[in-house]
């Protein structure tokens, strides 16, 4: 499903340039559960904004779907992104000013879903994340864990193909994690990629695969069989 | 997708409440007089144009040569040129003249309510020509039959206690057959420049003179021309036709042009006799000009305080841009915020303009309204102006914020560039400058108008009460009058005269020549007729000489001058020295008379002024109430302030004594003197809600500069108070940099505001200094006015807990 090549990124400022990629190369396949650790300014989170397409290398190549995507502007990734890619992060990016249930909604409005149809589609979804008695609240009336489910609901509204999630439970306390990880691992057994950055190698015990990076570049590559070594 | 929204942008709204209560504000004002000074001038610019045939209509207007060579315009013609135009020239549709002969007490027959009214006579035309709405009677032959009359519903309602006036008669004292009301018009609508209240069949008056007169300008003239006429050539051909009749001394030094009546309003200025109030297209312009400018400073300050509170909101933008929303999407936010703000403002808006109208109509004395019959191109123009502030406000963060990658908004880093930050710099010097030209103007106005309000004039103007002298019978017995109101307890003095210090009618000039020297040595001098109380009365001191003696019949040859008169004319000594007086000035120009009048000098005065304080010092001539030059018009009581309404009743009981028709007017001479400083008050209030809008509006720009600055400086801010700043010292460097900006504006702001006043000031003979008091002063509320608002923003700023600030970062 992704397959990148000798990715680069590179932050210049007028004296300083920092590697933040250093020809990384990684594939993940449709299905997948891989979580990408590693300490603080290893380059994790620019690899996961590359992969959601919400940055863009500046070497190497990037196919998405079978599709070279390095070269896409920022309209066509948006594009891209909007119908194949949910986000989930840490601090949840609820937006504040809508209800829990219109704040499930919004990617839908963007894709143009009809209001019968999101409807449906939402209270289907709110139901399966156990969050519709709270439809009507806003964000700031709901724990952390019950916002988090909210984030998970509105990234897995319109069905997406991959799932990014950035430190997911690091706003969490431990049954609230475990709620979030579990969610995940559901989503991820009905089909969907998830391609989560952690800190926790409790969390990363989920995934089917970890890939560790240390100053930019890939350092060791664990399945699941090895995760106790 | 709308309907998200606009709730979303309601939710932001009342989320942000102190943002959104300062939005509103500043475009709540914007709007309120932007619509003020819309509906103003939408009424000046349909001034007399609501006729239908408005385009084809023409005013008379002559032009004529003095002998001296001065040019005047003057509006009106010959009793004949209207229906000569009408019958002998085919593009002349249709014609009218009117006149006001005098003015006349009218009454319902056997009533005792007596009105004292202009009487105006005109043609048939009058109705046909232009759309006044008739209630009651039929246009085509209402003025048509001699003693008959149209009279207006305000009219009607006073006479008859009813606007049903049709049929019913009326008594004027100067006719012995009363007149019939053959048509009840609805009221002058303010913008036209005709407001009378009767309008009487000029078939009622017959005069010899009329079936002769092509020379006079007593009749105001219009024509309605056919609409494919050319008017300058119907000019040419008019022209000929009243050559061809006119008397020959007057052909070459007259001629007829036409004026169109939609020019009348805004282009009379030098032609006398102009009927209405005439408009300036000057303050249109500037008026304009107001709007404008308030309605973008709100729309920037809008703009401003968006953007300002944006990093505050960017990582709603960047998650929103995450999962799915478009540029065109976001854009359309922005944008229902935006217009969702205006429609808030227009609403408070309008119901401040509901509530202002009356005040802002007593100011601009207009009758403007707001409502259902308010014409649909105000309400078109509303909407329009509601579309372009919401497009304007919205359009800038709808295309820059909407631009930014999403990453860039997640992690808060907008690329705020230098430029963005002086371009918010230049606005508030900009708007500190206007604000403090204004604060300056509004103080020099007000001190030049206590200035000249309280100056010593030569005389004690307050207390005096005029009374005017409206009847022959009046002024036969003004002997009497004095006498009787010298009786009244309350009345410390009474004298004639033939017009007053102050007057607000024309005031007469003479030129006076000294003993027997040519009349080319001539010297202009003001004219006043007097008796002997006069200088004890208004309290004008006699320095030399004697003053006239009450009765005398020998001092009717006799005059006083004033200093500069004496000074003119080289009189140090009154000695009985002979002047002349070749010619005189009641209109304009002089005209010689008969036989030059020889006066002997018996005294001088000390100089007082009789004019507004715009003129300097003038020389006066004081003749005696006998003279043969003026008659007297006035009687003047000084009178005690206690029980004055008492007094006024004796005074008019007194004349009613001598002639009981005659109509009791009066006024108290200080506030006849306030009337010379009306258009400085008018200006003085215009400086003085200009200085208060643009501070507020200042303001507004200036807390949205100091939010944006706090949050740009929050980890900055942070990281000195970890290190020991304290929160007077942070305080003081947020607010140095904005008291800079006003420091600024005042430089400019001082040199642009002495340049107006100075200039403002040359109008006066007797002005206050533009001392430094004044500007520092401006100064000084400029920067107070600014530290208070943005120490708001800097305490709140200095006060936060730097462990949040650093740790958000």
């Amino acid at each position: 499903m992704i397959k990148i090549e000798n990715l680069e990124k590179v932050y210049r400022t007028e004296e300083v340039e920092t590697k933040a990629l250093n020809k990384v190369s990684i594939e993940v396949n449709e299905g997948e559960f891989v979580a990408i650790m590693g300490p603080s300014g290893c380059g994790k989170s620019t690899l996961l904004n590359i992969l959601g397409l919400l940055d863009e290398p500046d070497g190497g190549s990037f196919k998405f779907i079978g599709t070279e995507i390095s070269k896409f502007n920022e309209r066509n990734r948006a594009d891209l992104r909007k119908k194949n890619i949910g986000f989930v992060f840490q601090s949840f990016n609820l937006i504040d000013e809508l209800t829990v249930f219109e704040n499930v909604e919004l990617p839908l409005i963007y894709l143009g879903v009809s209001s019968a149809e999101r409807k449906e589609k939402v209270e289907k979804v709110l139901e399966k994340m156990q969050i519709m008695h709270r439809r009507n609240h806003f964000p700031q009336q709901l724990s952390g864990g019950q916002q988090q489910r909210v984030a998970v609901a509105r990234a897995v509204i319109n069905n997406p193909k991959l799932i990014l999630a950035d430190e997911p439970t690091g706003n969490l306390d431990s049954t609230n994690g475990n709620e979030v990880m579990e969610l995940l691992t559901e989503l991820n057994e009905a089909g969907t990629t998830v391609i989560m950055v952690t800190h926790s190698e409790h969390d990363a015990r989920y995934a089917h695969r970890i890939i560790r990076l240390l100053d930019g570049e890939v350092v060791m590559e664990n399945v699941r069989e090895q995760f106790s070594v | 997708m709308l309907k998200n929204h606009i709730k979303t942008a309601w939710r932001h709204i009342r989320r942000n409440k102190i943002f959104s209560f300062i939005n509103v504000v500043g475009l709540t004002i914007g709007l309120t007089s932007f619509l003020l000074i819309a509906l103003y001038i939408f009424d000046e610019v349909t001034f007399d144009r609501f006729h239908q045939q408005a385009g084809n209509i023409y005013r008379l207007v002559e032009h004529r040569t003095t002998p001296e060579g001065k040019e005047t315009k003057l509006a009106g013609a010959g009793y004949q040129v209207s229906a000569g135009a009408q019958a002998s020239l085919p593009e002349v549709k249709n014609a009218v003249r009117l006149v006001a002969l005098g003015r006349v007490n009218i009454s319902p027959p056997n009533s005792a309510k007596i009105f004292y009214e202009d009487f105006w006579i005109s043609s048939p035309g009058f109705l046909q020509i232009f759309d006044f709405e008739m209630r009651q009677g039929n246009r085509q032959t209402a003025l048509q039959a001699p003693h008959t009359m149209v009279i207006t519903e305000e009219t009607a309602l006073k006479l008859f206690g009813t606007t049903h006036a049709l049929g019913k008669s009326v008594k004027i004292d100067s006719d012995p057959t009363p007149f019939l009301v053959t048509g009840v018009l609805k009221n002058f609508p303010v913008n036209s420049q005709f407001s009378f209240n009767l309008l009487c069949s000029e078939a009622t008056i017959v005069n010899e003179s009329f079936s002769k007169d092509w020379d006079s300008n007593d009749f105001y003239t219009y024509l309605l021309l056919d609409g494919k006429a050319n008017p300058k050539a119907v000019t040419a051909k008019l022209n000929q036709l009243v050559a061809a009749n006119r008397s020959p001394e007057n052909k070459d030094k007259r001629h007829l042009t036409l004026q169109p009546l939609k020019e009348v309003h805004f282009n009379s200025d030098g032609i006398e006799g102009t009927l209405g109030k005439t408009g300036s297209l000057t303050y249109i312009y500037v008026f304009s000009l107001i709007a404008l400018f308030v309605l973008l400073l709100a729309c920037i300050n809008y703009m401003n305080l968006t953007t300002a509170l944006f990093s505050k909101r960017a990582k709603e933008i960047g998650v929103r841009k995450m999962i799915g929303a478009s540029r065109k999407n976001l854009a359309g936010q922005f944008m229902a915020e935006a217009f969702l703000t205006t429609f808030i403002s227009l609403v408070f808006a309008l119901a401040l303009v509901k509530l202002l109208l009356p005040y802002f109509n007593a100011f601009t004395e207009k009758k403007l309204n707001l409502g259902l019959t308010t014409d649909y191109r105000i309400w078109l123009g509303m909407a329009f102006i509601m579309l372009l502030v919401g497009g304007l406000s919205g359009m800038y963060p709808a295309l820059f914020q909407s631009r930014l990658k999403p990453l860039v908004l997640f992690k808060n880093k907008i690329p705020v560039g230098q430029e963005s930050i002086s371009l918010r710099q230049f606005l508030v010097v900009l708007q500190f400058s206007v604000t403090i030209v204004m604060i300056v103007a509004t103080l020099v106005v007000y001190r030049q108008i206590k200035y000249v309000s309280t100056k010593d004039l030569g005389f004690t103007k307050s207390q005096l009460l005029v009374v005017d002298i409206n009847s022959g019978k009046v002024r036969q017995g003004a002997e009497t009058i004095k006498n009787e109101f010298a009786k009244i307890p309350q009345i410390k003095g009474v004298t004639v005269s033939s017009r007053v210090p102050g007057e607000w009618k024309n005031l007469p000039k003479v030129k006076v020549t000294p003993g027997n020297t040519a009349p080319t040595s001539a010297h202009e001098m003001f004219y006043l007729g007097v008796d002997d109380r006069f200088l004890p009365t208004y309290e004008i001191q006699l320095l030399k000489g004697r003053n006239f003696r009450a009765g005398s019949l020998a001092d009717s040859s006799a005059v006083l001058l004033n200093q500069t008169a004496a000074r003119e004319l080289g009189i140090t000594e009154p000695s009985e020295q002979m002047i002349q007086i070749p010619s005189t000035n009641f209109t304009g120009s002089f005209y010689p008379v008969e036989k030059p009048i020889r006066l002997r000098v018996i005294g001088i005065v000390k100089d007082f002024n009789f004019q507004s304080l715009r003129e300097p010092l003038a020389p006066m001539v004081l003749a005696y109430q006998k003279n043969p030059i003026h008659n007297i018009d006035y009687f003047t009581a000084r009178v005690n302030a206690a029980n004055l309404s008492e007094t006024i009743k004796q005074m008019e009981a007194v004349l009613h004594t001598i002639d009981q028709d005659h109509l009791f007017e009066y006024h108290f001479l200080d506030s006849q003197w306030d009337l010379f400083y009306r258009e400085d008050k008018i200006r003085e209030t215009i400086f003085l809600l200009g200085a208060a809008l643009a501070i507020i509006i200042g303001c507004l720009g200036l807390f949205g500069l100091a939010t944006f600055a706090a949050e740009q400086r929050t980890k900055e801010i942070g990281i000195r108070k970890v290190l020991g700043a304290s929160i007077q010292s942070i305080v003081v460097m947020l607010s140095k940099d904005f008291l800079k900006l006003v420091l600024m504006a005042a430089v400019i702001a001082f040199p642009l505001a002495w340049y107006a006043m100075h200039h403002w000031l040359q109008d006066f003979a007797y002005r206050i200094d533009l001392g430094w008091g004044i500007f520092a002063l401006a100064g000084g509320l400029g920067v107070l006015i600014a530290l208070f608002t943005v120490s708001f923003q800097a305490v709140r700023a200095a006060v936060a807990n730097p462990v949040k600030s650093l740790r958000s970062e």
